[in-house]
């Protein structure tokens, strides 16, 4: 249901990371999970304008002497757009343990309908 | 464009086109093993942070075996859902990481913060910074000579 756009801006000074994410179905909404781990709650930025739902985050960190490194602090960024049939004044956001839980309702009017068969 | 373009040899033209088939299809995220780990040490320990977003901290495993570190674990998708789209990621992982020297494995710590684990491996008493003695004075010096 989504399009996203995972082109890593280049005209900042930071890489900009599009958290990886996965998309889930149930009878009554959809519910994107995108990890951050790392990131504190307080830095995670939702917002949502025409249809698009955009995030935000950073995960902060002073540079410290690793031996070994495999991720860094860094400044996520990704947009979604929300097609029709959702009743986008109800999406919610949740994150937990370093996961962020965008819930999108479909809207009541787009439920899927019994047609009686004659 | 390759060399062998240039000379057009029949034999390479299969070779030159795998070869831009395997550029233009280098995948954007490079594979690496899971989950990423950050290792840092100080004086009396070894610090590991592994990113580990959305695990249930009581079903992640921590053993040290010898001078390895293992760390394993899963993460399971939501109940009553159907996967539209999966980028995580997802199952079962076994990640070991070489320990640089002897840790005392009867005192090592974890916690879970944000989807970060970090793991206190306090160092062996042998591996500890010993501080050595510094004798001043004394005989046998070039000025006793």
């Amino acid at each position: 249901m989504t399009e996203p756009r995972t082109t890593p801006r280049t005209d900042v000074r930071e890489t900009v990371y599009a958290p990886p994410t996965d998309v889930y179905q149930f009878d009554d909404r959809i519910e994107l999970h995108v990890d951050l781990p790392g990131v504190r709650p307080e830095d995670v930025e939702v917002t949502f304008e025409e249809n698009t739902l955009t995030i935000r985050a950073e995960r902060k960190g002073e540079s410290e002497n690793w031996l070994h490194r495999e991720y860094e602090p860094a400044v996520f960024r990704r947009t979604f757009t929300v097609p029709e049939g959702f009743d986008t004044d109800a999406i919610a956001a949740r994150f937990d343990h370093g996961v962020l839980v965008l819930r999108l309702p479909v809207a009541s009017g787009s439920k899927a309908r019994q047609i009686p068969v004659r | 464009m390759f060399p062998s373009r240039i000379f057009d040899i029949p034999e390479l033209r299969d070779l030159d086109r795998l070869f831009e088939r395997m550029l233009r299809e280098r995948p954007f995220v490079q594979v690496r093993a899971f989950p990423p780990v950050n290792v840092r040490e100080e004086p009396e320990r070894l610090v590991v942070e592994a990113a580990l977003p959305g695990y249930d901290p009581s079903r992640i495993d921590v053993k040290v075996e010898e001078d390895t570190l293992v760390l394993s674990g899963e993460r399971r998708d939501p109940e009553g859902a159907r996967v539209l789209r999966r980028e995580r990621w997802s199952g079962p992982f076994v990640r070991e990481i070489a320990l640089p020297f002897k840790v005392d494995s009867d005192h090592v710590e974890a916690r879970y913060a944000n989807g970060i684990l970090t793991i206190e491996l306090p160092k062996a008493p042998e591996a500890r910074p010993r501080k050595i003695q510094v004798q001043v004075g004394g005989g046998g010096t070039e000025e006793s000579r």
